[in-house]
């Protein structure tokens, strides 16, 4: 499974889920958005394995996708969980920090074999922990068996030199064979801690490239007006100015570190409790997905928020946050006409068109939004 | 001059040559305001402008 088609998913309603199997992780990294440790929180595997064992071949999602923390501190968990969705014809994708390379230790070998698609996520603070020559060696390793594989990269923005350098090198060393979903580092986590995030130097201490993006921590919106020109009350008509960004976030539920179920994987929202009401789906140790997935499809909000985003739908005034003003959204939806219907299906269109480089354009660093496709056969290659 | 919804829409590059008969008289319905939001909707879309805290569990954009 190419990192296109998994993307391509991304604005899918309940296409896929996400689970964090666990918060734990062994590397230190100073950007993590979960604050994960060696001692962080985990959980019974069992809440894991009875959600994914709802899943049948007439109602589950195409994809299951495990993460953490280090989903690969479990690695009986994530085989078990591959397997199980695997028997329901459900794929699984694995997200590593890749703690364990240059080797691959027999039982993370057994994960990985189970799981579709593996991602190694690397960055210039990943680097400080495992070198950057480590997980290559691994991603040689599983290249040559066949794996479907994928990087996910973080800088600090289209001018870190860190990106330039790393995915340069990672051209160069896999004959474009292996394709990249290149990130910026938010202020979620430890990252959070203290602002602006200082990139270490790959090889040596002090800072890099840019600090995190002005704007980043609260995800402020454009101005006012920038979108929005309707006139009116309620979502589609306009409430004020307050521009229309639908939400391609809301699609996906999430399975948190202790099973609770949310519509987003927004890091607050996955590690506040209580979950907002209008976020919350279930838990894995009480709800079936067949029941989780008609939440996510039927509730007016969400449908709402996929088409018009919070920030119309609550009527923010300028320069409020994005995911914020989610979070505390209290608006009712507007009412399920042809015409509302009927925009929800076109801004879903809209958003499947532009597949997986359109989705790396809009939310990850866009002049690296086509190493999406590399490796992909449909690729351009003149690119 | 009238306000045609399907007009409006073509101008700014929305495709409906594929919406049938009864999609249309939907679209037809549509009032200024939702045309103007769904324009507003395709333009950002097509100009790739982040706008969400992307994020997310694990640090990886998902």
């Amino acid at each position: 499974m190419h990192l296109m088609d998994i993307l391509a998913l991304r604005p899918v309603p309940a296409a896929a889920v996400l689970m964090a199997i666990t918060r734990r992780c062994p590397l230190r990294c100073g950007h993590c958005s979960t604050g994960s440790l060696p001692g962080s929180e985990e959980h019974p595997g069992e809440i894991f394995q009875r959600f994914a064992g709802t899943f049948t071949p007439a109602n589950r999602p195409e994809l299951v996708m495990l993460t953490g923390g280090e989903p690969l501190l479990r690695p009986r968990l994530a085989r078990s969980l591959a397997e199980t969705a695997a028997r329901s014809g459900a794929r699984t994708m694995i997200l590593s920090g890749m703690f364990f390379a240059p080797r691959i230790p027999a039982s993370i070998a057994g994960a990985i074999e189970a799981a579709d698609h593996f991602s190694a996520s690397l960055d210039a603070f990943h680097e400080e922990e495992v070198p950057r020559r480590s997980v290559f060696a691994v991603m040689r390793a599983l290249l040559a068996r066949g794996k479907d594989l994928s990087f996910h990269l973080t800088g600090s923005g289209p001018d870190d030199p860190y990106l330039r350098d790393v995915t340069a090198e990672i051209r160069r060393e896999f004959h474009d064979r292996i394709p990249m979903l290149v990130g910026r580092v938010r202020p979620v986590g430890r990252a959070r801690a203290g602002a602006p995030v200082p990139l270490p130097v790959p090889g040596g201490g002090g800072a890099a490239g840019e600090s995190a993006a002005p704007g980043a921590e609260t995800g402020t919106a454009p101005a006012a007006g920038s979108a929005g020109t309707a006139t009116g009350s309620g979502a589609a008509t306009g409430s004020g100015a307050a521009p229309a960004l639908p939400c391609a976030m809301a699609a996906w539920p999430t399975v948190g570190f202790d099973g609770t179920i949310t519509a987003c994987c927004n890091q607050d929202v996955v590690d506040h409790r209580p979950v907002p009401g209008h976020l919350r789906l279930g838990h894995a140790g009480a709800d079936d997905w067949s029941t989780v997935r008609e939440r996510c499809l039927t509730s007016g909000t969400l449908r709402a928020l996929r088409t018009y985003g919070p920030l119309r739908l609550a009527g923010a005034p300028p320069g409020r946050g994005y995911c914020e003003t989610c979070r505390e959204l209290e608006a009712t939806p507007p009412p399920h006409t042809p015409a509302a219907a009927f925009l929800e299906r076109r801004v879903r269109d809209m958003q499947l068109a532009g597949g997986g480089v359109g989705f790396a354009g809009r939310y990850g660093c866009p002049p690296y939004g086509d190493l999406v496709s590399l490796g992909h056969p449909w690729r351009k290659h003149d690119l | 001059m009238t306000f045609d919804p399907l007009d409006e829409l073509a101008r700014a590059g929305i495709d409906l040559t594929l919406a049938g008969p009864e999609q249309r008289e939907v679209v037809r319905s549509l009032s200024e305001a939702e045309v103007a939001l769904l324009v507003s909707i395709h333009g950002q879309l097509r100009e790739g402008s982040p706008e969400v805290e992307a994020h997310i569990v694990g640090g990886l954009l998902f």
